[in-house]
This record gives structure tokens, C-alpha cells and sequence, in this order.
């Protein structure tokens, strides 16, 4: 071998600089071919090489871009994430976008999920900040929840503007006693109770689904919590106006932001707002009504007229001091000329002690506490290394020259490769089923297994946790959908396989293709738009969108299992007399019963799992449905509107981890019976 | 002579309401279709579906939701890739390189199965816990990662289908020229390509119109990703939070809509005109 060019080799290790690198392998080219063929028929060496070729290559790029990043510490660059509170979110928006034209390299990006979504977010180190609409709690303060009072802003009652007693409302006003009989004892069943003039147009209670600052603040005006509030629980700051906006005999309560429109300043159109009645005399004075528009309701919460709950402080929350020099350049600007934009979007701005208590705390804290370095740049590059390895294990097939032995090699490499792949994929779903039972464990110290499935309270803050409503829920909506598809799909399958002339099969068969491939979303869409305001967020509407999601599944398994049946039977049974509906029901159904039944068990296990489309029509109401016109809560809503917001309360985490056991054993029950039964129907189909 | 024995009044009785039936399926599709075009056509504009958000996004008419779109391509496309590339792997070990009847290859079967029908928020649910242990945000990679999970058994299923269709003849004729396991495998796969590629596209149909799974796991952002470690907004998550917000979004919910049931369809439809039009060649 040449030894120069050796040098040169091992030279382009110790370098770190790109340039100089390309320039010792170009050099040592020679060098490598020569290595390589000396070393041929080693598919090991190849790989290393290749190996240690492309690592270096990695590193040199690596030191490069350091060096050019550390060259321009001048402009603030990086990203900082959000999330939280509604009430925060729209004066959120707005510092983000000044903040995001001040330095052009950091993106902000800020997302609303209620307040108790931004906490545990916050607490388990996924986003830089929290928006908080209500006070934090010790035990969020014992996990290093640090809050920054950025604002101040009211949650408001809101009616519908529609409403023929507005006026009467209007000069009534709303005590909290009043409050209290609407949204905990549900006293007030009709607008007359209410006014006291013997109106009997009922009244709809609107309250929120997520754990949030709002539901939390206006609750605490009358000595409650969210938990205690009943109503139709609907998602989102946006969505309980909308639904008061939509419902005239409707009352709900808002956060300033999403209560007044956020260009003209006046309620939103479609809703009225109660005043509060301050003096609990009965009636409304002028002094007491500032509800006009939103600057008369910012002077009135400067002069603090307006009550204290639901009059609240807005607070950036931060893990620890913010230690990520943009996130703390962000809160500085926030606390600081941020605030001028506040009033103009409805906000009042701090007050002095608050900037002081903030920069204390700033000042106070150095470094940030357990914030979890964000660890998916470190995951991507991992997962890129594996992908990488795998190419290089193939490439080194390459470097063995005999071609049986080459062709020996890729067979072993496959076969090996492919069964590390199966074992994994057969670990991965006990991984799944082991995760879940892990997380759920910390429930059962205090409450028995059957405590747990019968309970019917569902009142997480106070410990109690019964998931009997959602599993009466789950089931109830199932075996509605189910009594209405089963028969429907049977009869359409039978007339698709015994009557239908060739063009009805031409256009059915595409059409429920369609049906079988639209997103759930989709369907959750339709139930919003066509079902809901025919029968409101209740058991019924949801009972039908899933009966339309699983028709297409069920009409096409019936229709293969119609066709199973032998045509020898059914001639015979003509040939004897029979009409074909006889001939159906007799013969082929009898037949094919055992493949019926596994198809609805299929269906079954197909409806108790949906969870888009049930939770944007069931009004995620926590107990058992009374009736089928009313709201009601299923296993996979409950986990999808509240995972996320768990960090607050002690164990909620591990309930809801349990309710999603609870739906994976039902599925896998159902699913593995109806494949054990269809199974042997082939079977014997095929024997 | 009119017949009037019961056998024909039941038989007239149960035909109505067969055709009745019927209708009332057909009615379905055509109401829920009606409503996504009308309302989508309604309140649609190009903007719509070229721009990305603007400042004013949440007040005014400012851009357009190109983000969601791109973002859900950006997860699925990745996704699509990984999971083939995981999946038919396992499908040819488990058809090809063990028999069919082979109590591993059985058990395989019967785990992807299970898989197969476990709600998509388990796996969303299952995949925020680890990604929290980990210590990775809702970002592109972790909804790229729940959605290759969530596709994986789909197509393991089908590949399964349609493995069933390779004649043992081709394998035996294979095998006895002397090729290797693994290059058998190639001679199978002009086979059985038409079928995974309907396979796949079907996959990617319902990856792409799944919410719940990248819920917890892909965030939501207003921007397009620039990297593996933001997070991105994706059209079913778009629909699913805007369709309770107040003005402008529901429009932009229902155009959205529109545009999702667009993709899905075509992908479907494209899926099974491929495998049809591929399978002519087949034995």
C-alpha cells in the first residue's frame, strides 16, 4: 500500500473540517480500493468501513454547523410552544406574531386545548409555556409550576340573543345564588323559575367538556368546581358559544375573548349577556350595567366592580424559571411592551406588584428546574442512524465475490432480519397491552376493581372514579347502532345477492365502497350538520351516525357469506315450492348463521372503539343516559377529551389510562371471538 | 288465478322492505355526501387550499389551511413508506419463508389481527405515554410514528389476502431452478403488487382520515414543519377542532371536509382501478 495516501486516510479523522475532509479522501482514494480489495470477501470489513466512512463524514458536517451557529449569537433564534387556556389564547396569538416580527428566526407556535391541557403539558415538558386562566395549584406548584400573572380578564354569562325573555332577563340580572341553581342543583328547569313569572320554555345548561380555567373560575363564583357542573359539556371555549349561539332557550358562560367579537368589541352576534346583579336586589340599575361593549367591561374590571371569581388573573406557567434564552426573551417581552396590546384585545394589563412578584421570580430562579430537553432532534437522528445501518448491512453483501456464497449471505441476512421484525411486532403488542396495565396500577391502590365498574360518580378531584356511565354509555350506543344496522344490512344483502337486477348491484356496491372509506371525521361532520339539530347531542343521533358507519361493513361480510352458500341449495329448495324469501330464511340464513353472528360480534367491536365521530355528537354528559334524546359519555370520548389534562389531579392519569384498558380487553375480546368463529366457517366452507 | 297464500303476501311484504332497506343505505351515502360537497363547494376558495395561515387567521379571512394539508401528506407519505417497507417483510416470513400453518407464523396472524382491531386512540393514547417517558413533543416524527403503527396492521392483513392468491406452483417451480427463499420472493412479488399496491393506497386512505391518532402525538400549528421536531396541523385534527369554533372556521371545517373526502376517494378509487387494471398480467 502507498503510504502517503495512508496519511492522507488517516489524516481526514482527525481534521473535523469538511472541506479538508473531502480533500483527504479524494487524496486517499486509492488507498480505499486497495483496502477493499485486500479485504474482499469479508462482508464485515466492508461494512465497517462504510461505517466508519460515512460517520466521519457525519461528524465532520456536524462541527461545521456548530461553528457557523455559534458565530451568530447576536439574533435570537429557536422555537418556543405554547399552549393552554382559551381565555388566553387570541391575546396569545397576537404576542406570538409581534414577538415572531421582532426576531425573525424564533417561530412561535401556540395552540389552545383548555387549561388543564396547557398544565400538563407544561409539567411533562412538552411545550415552553402554559396558558393558565385560573390559580395554580399546590400540587402543580410542587412539580415546579412557576405562573407569570400576564393579564387579567371576567368570564361572563351568556343567553341567546333570540331569546324572547331577554329583556326580562336583562333587567333581572344573574345573582350567584341564581348561577348556582342553574349549574349545580339544576333548580331552575324552566325560564319561569328562573324570572319568576311562570314561563314554562325550558332551559338548556351549557358547560364545558375539557378541564378548563373558565368552567373553573365561574364555578368558583358560587363555592363549586367544574365537577359539580351539570348541562350539556361541550369542547372548547369557541364551542359553548357557538352552542348558545344555536339554541335559543340556551345559557352558558364564556371567557371575554370568545363572548364579545374581537373587532367590534360587542357581544358576538347571537349572544346576549346577563349583567350580574352586584347588589342581589333583583334588578339592574345602570351602574351595574357594563356589558355594552368590551372597554366599559375592562373599566369595570379595573375598578373592580365586577366580581373577583369569575373575575380572574391570566398567567404565562413555565416549569421551572425559563432557562431557553428565547422562551425567557418571550415572557420578558410579554410582561413588558407586550402588554400594550392587552386592552386593545380585551385584556386589562397587569398591574406594578405583578411585573415586580414576576421579575423577582425571574430573578430568583437561575436555572430552570427538571425541564426535559426536548429529545426528539436526538430520537429523528437515532432513528435516521438505524435506517442508515440497515443500508450499509445490505451494501456490504456487495463486497463478497463469490457469487454462492453472496447469494447465501442475503438469503440468511433476510431470513434473520425478518424475524427479528416478527418477534418485535409481536412484542409491540404486548409492549401495548403490559403499558397500559402499568400506567393504570396506581388506581387500584384505593379502590377495588369492582369499586371502579360499578361506581356511577365520576368526580375525579374529589377521588371518585366510577366508570359505570361510560361503559353503560359505550354499550347502550352500541347496541342501538346495532339494532337498527343488523336488520338493515341483512335485508339489503339479501336483496343485493337474491333480487337486485344487475344495474341496483352496479350502483350499491361503489356506494357503499364510498361509505366504507369515508374518514370518521367525516361522519362526525354529517351527524353536526343533519342529526343534531333534529335530536340535539343525545344517544339517538350518535346510535345512528354508528349504525351508518358500520352498514358498509356488515352489508359486504353478509353478502360474502351469502354468496358461501352453495346455488344446489337453494335450487333444490325452490324446486320444492318455496318462495325465495322462504328460500332465504330457511335455507341460506340458516346456513350462514354462524358467519351472521360473527359479523355483529365484528361490528361490535368495531362501534365500541369509534371515538371521533361519538365524541363531536354525545355531549360528553358523566352519567348514566336517562333517556335517548339525552346526552351520555362512551370509554374512547372520555379518553380523547381529557387525555392531556391530567397533571393537576393525582390519579386521573392512571384512571383514564384504565378506561383505555378497559376498551382494549372489551376489543380484543370481541375481535378474537368473531375471528375464532369466522375462522371455522371457512373452515368448513372450504372442507 | 291470484295467488293469496301467505307465502306470497310475506314474500310481496319482505321485497318492499328489502327495497326498502336498500334505499335507506343508498339515501345515507347520497345525504352525507350531498352535505360535505354542498357546504364544502359553498364556502371554498383557492386561497383556501394554496396558502398557509396568515396573522389574521383567527379573526378575518387571512390564507388558507395549506398547512393541514401539506402537514397530513408530510405524516402519511413517511408512514406509508415505513410501514411497507416493515410489513411486507413480515407478510413474506410468515407465507413464505414458514408455511402458512406454522404455529409462529398462526401466532403472528392472530397478533396482527388484534391489532388490527384496537381503537386508533389506544394507539394515540399508547404512543403519547412513551413519548412523554421519552421525552419527545407532539411533533411531525411522532405523528409519522403512531401513523406507520396504526398502518402496519392493515396492511399485514391484506398482504395476507393476498399472498393466499400466489399459486404454490410459481413457489415450487421457483425452488426447484434453485432459487433461494429470498429470491423467490422476488418472483412472487410481480404477482402480488397489484394487490399491495390497492393494499397500500387503501391504507393510507384511512391513515390519512384518522384523528384520534395523531390527536395527542402531532400537535397543531399553524405553520408548515420545518423539521422532524415540530409540530404540524393535520386535516382530520382541523376538521375535528374547527368545526365548534366560532366564525370564520366552520366554513373553513366544511371546505376542509371537502377536501379530505376528495383525497380519500380518490385514493381509494385509484387504489382498486390499479389492482384491477395490474391483474390482468397475473396467472
Amino acid at each position: 500500500m502507498l503510504h502517503h495516501r495512508k496519511i492522507f486516510f488517516l489524516l481526514q479523522f482527525y481534521l473535523f473540517n469538511l472541506k479538508v475532509h473531502i480533500i483527504c479522501v479524494h487524496l486517499s482514494a486509492k488507498y480505499y480500493t486497495d483496502f477493499m480489495y485486500y479485504h474482499k470477501g469479508r462482508p464485515l470489513m466492508g461494512f465497517l468501513t462504510g461505517m466508519i466512512a460515512l460517520l466521519s463524514f457525519l461528524a465532520c458536517t456536524q462541527n461545521d454547523k456548530d461553528n457557523s451557529v455559534s458565530e451568530q449569537e447576536e439574533s435570537l433564534h429557536g422555537s418556543i410552544s405554547v399552549s393552554g387556556a382559551f381565555a388566553l389564547y387570541p391575546l396569545a396569538v397576537q404576542w406570538g406574531n409581534e414577538f415572531e416580527e421582532m426576531h425573525p428566526d424564533v417561530r412561535v407556535d401556540i395552540s389552545a386545548g383548555g387549561a388543564g391541557k396547557g398544565m400538563t403539558d407544561v409539567i411533562n415538558g412538552m411545550v415552553d409555556f402554559a396558558m393558565m386562566s385560573r390559580d395554580v395549584y399546590e400540587e402543580e406548584k410542587g412539580k415546579g409550576a412557576v405562573d407569570f400573572i400576564v393579564g387579567r380578564d371576567a368570564v361572563v354569562a351568556d343567553v341567546n340573543a333570540a331569546n324572547p325573555l331577554i329583556d326580562q332577563i336583562r333587567a333581572h340580572g344573574l345573582t350567584a345564588d341564581d348561577a348556582r341553581k342553574f349549574w349545580i342543583t339544576g333548580e331552575y328547569k324552566t325560564w319561569g323559575d328562573f324570572l319568576g313569572n311562570g314561563d314554562t320554555h325550558p332551559v338548556h345548561v351549557y358547560t364545558r367538556s375539557d378541564a378548563c380555567g373558565a368552567a373553573q373560575t365561574w364555578a368558583a363564583w358560587f363555592n363549586a368546581t367544574q365537577e359539580d357542573m351539570v348541562g350539556t359539556a361541550v369542547y372548547g371555549d369557541p364551542g359553548i358559544a357557538k352552542a348558545v349561539q344555536d339554541d335559543i332557550w340556551g345559557i352558558g358562560f364564556n371567557n371575554m375573548a370568545y363572548a364579545y367579537d374581537a373587532t367590534a368589541g360587542t357581544p358576538l352576534a347571537g349572544l346576549a349577556i346577563p349583567p350580574i346583579d352586584l347588589n342581589e336586589d333583583g334588578q339592574i340599575t345602570p351602574d351595574e350595567d357594563f356589558y355594552a361593549d368590551k372597554d366599559q367591561m375592562i373599566e369595570a374590571i379595573k375598578k373592580n366592580l365586577y366580581p373577583a371569581p369569575p373575575c380572574r388573573n391570566l398567567y404565562l406557567v413555565s416549569k421551572g424559571v425559563p432557562s431557553d434564552t428565547a422562551a425567557l426573551a418571550f415572557l420578558l417581552y410579554v410582561l413588558g411592551d407586550g402588554q400594550q396590546l392587552n386592552e386593545p384585545a380585551g385584556y386589562v394589563s397587569i398591574s406594578e406588584e405583578a411585573v415586580n412578584r414576576s421579575f423577582e421570580l425571574i430573578g430568583v430562579g437561575g436555572k430552570g428546574s427538571g425541564l426535559k430537553t426536548n429529545t426528539t432532534g436526538r430520537i429523528v437522528n437515532i432513528a435516521l442512524g438505524i435506517l442508515v445501518f440497515f443500508a450499509l448491512v445490505i451494501g456490504s453483501s456487495y463486497c463478497i465475490p463469490s457469487r454462492t456464497n453472496r447469494r447465501v449471505f442475503r438469503q440468511k441476512l433476510s431470513e434473520v432480519s425478518m424475524f427479528v421484525l416478527v418477534v418485535i411486532s409481536l412484542l409491540f403488542l404486548f409492549a401495548m397491552i403490559g403499558g397500559l396495565f402499568a400506567k393504570s396500577f396506581p388506581i387500584f391502590e384505593n379502590n377495588s376493581l369492582w369499586d371502579l365498574l360499578s361506581g356511577s360518580e365520576w368526580k375525579p378531584s374529589q377521588g371518585k372514579f366510577g366508570f359505570k356511565p361510560f361503559i353503560i354509555g359505550s354499550v347502550a350506543v352500541t347496541v342501538l347502532a346495532l339494532l337498527i344496522a343488523t336488520p338493515v344490512a341483512l335485508l339489503t344483502a339479501v336483496y343485493l345477492t337474491e333480487y337486485a337486477p344487475r344495474i341496483v348491484c352496479k350502483i350499491v356496491y361503489p356506494a357503499l365502497d364510498i361509505l366504507a372509506s369515508i374518514p370518521s371525521v367525516i361522519y362526525g361532520v354529517w351527524g353536526v350538520l343533519f342529526l343534531i339539530p333534529i335530536w340535539g347531542y343525545s344517544l339517538i343521533t350518535a346510535a345512528i351516525v354508528l349504525c351508518v358507519m358500520v352498514l358498509p361493513i356488515m352489508v359486504s361480510l353478509f353478502v360474502e357469506l351469502f354468496r358461501v352458500v352453495p346455488e344446489d341449495l337453494r335450487t333444490a329448495s325452490l324446486s320444492l315450492g318455496a318462495t325465495p324469501w322462504q328460500t332465504t330464511r330457511k335455507v341460506v340464513l340458516r346456513k350462514a348463521r354462524v358467519g351472521l353472528f360473527a359479523t355483529v360480534v365484528l361490528a361490535t367491536s368495531k362501534a365500541i372503539g369509534e371515538t371521533i365521530a361519538v365524541m363531536m355528537v354525545c355531549g360528553s354528559i358523566p352519567a348514566i343516559p336517562s333517556s335517548l334524546t339525552s346526552g351520555f359519555y362512551t370509554l374512547p370520548a372520555l379518553i380523547g377529551n381529557n387525555y392531556g389534562e391530567m397533571a393537576s389531579i393525582p390519579l386521573y392519569e392512571s384512571a383514564i389510562m384504565f378506561a383505555a384498558l378497559i376498551l382494549l380487553v372489551l376489543v380484543i375480546l370481541f375481535n378474537v371471538l368473531s375471528r375464532v368463529i369466522l375462522y371455522r366457517v371457512e373452515k368448513v366452507a372450504m372442507s | 288465478m291470484k295467488k293469496l297464500s301467505v307465502k306470497h303476501i310475506e314474500e310481496k311484504v319482505m321485497k318492499i322492505l328489502m327495497v326498502f332497506c336498500s334505499l335507506l343505505v343508498l339515501a345515507f351515502v347520497v345525504s352525507i355526501v350531498w352535505t360535505i360537497v354542498v357546504k364544502g363547494i359553498k364556502s371554498f376558495s383557492w386561497e383556501m387550499i394554496t396558502q398557509v395561515p396568515g396573522k389574521d387567521w383567527n379573526t378575518a379571512d387571512d390564507g388558507g389551511f395549506l398547512n393541514a394539508i401539506l402537514g397530513s401528506l408530510l405524516v402519511v407519505v413517511p408512514a406509508m413508506l415505513l410501514a411497507t417497507a416493515i410489513s411486507i417483510p413480515i407478510v413474506f416470513y410468515m407465507n413464505l419463508y414458514l408455511r402458512r400453518s406454522h404455529p409462529l407464523s398462526y401466532a403472528v396472524r392472530l397478533a396482527f389481527d388484534v391489532l388490527y382491531g384496537i381503537p386508533s386512540i389506544v394507539y394515540g393514547a399508547f404512543a403519547f405515554t412513551v413519548m412523554v417517558l421519552v421525552g419527545m413533543r407532539a411533533s411531525l416524527m411522532g405523528g409519522i410514528a403512531v401513523t406507520t403503527l396504526l398502518m402496519i396492521p392493515m396492511l399485514i392483513r391484506s398482504g395476507d389476502e393476498i399472498s393466499k392468491s400466489v399459486p404454490d406452483e410459481m413457489v415450487d417451480a421457483a425452488y426447484s431452478l434453485g432459487a433461494t427463499k429470498w429470491e423467490t420472493l422476488w418472483v412472487i412479488t410481480r404477482q402480488v403488487l397489484p394487490g399491495m399496491i390497492t393494499a397500500v393506497l387503501l391504507a393510507v386512505g384511512k391513515a390519512i382520515g384518522d384523528a384520534a391518532a395523531v390527536m395527542f402525538t402531532a400537535g397543531f400549528s399553524d405553520a408548515v414543519p420545518d423539521s422532524l421536531s415540530d409540530p404540524t396541523a393535520t386535516l382530520p385534527l382541523a376538521i375535528f377542532n374547527w368545526i365548534i369554533m366560532p366564525e370564520p372556521f366552520p366554513d373553513r371545517c366544511y371546505s376542509a371536509a371537502l377536501v379530505l373526502t376528495l383525497i380519500v376517494l380518490i385514493l381509494s378509487l385509484s387504489g382498486r382501478w390499479l389492482g384491477a387494471r395490474f391483474t390482468k398480467h397475473n396467472v
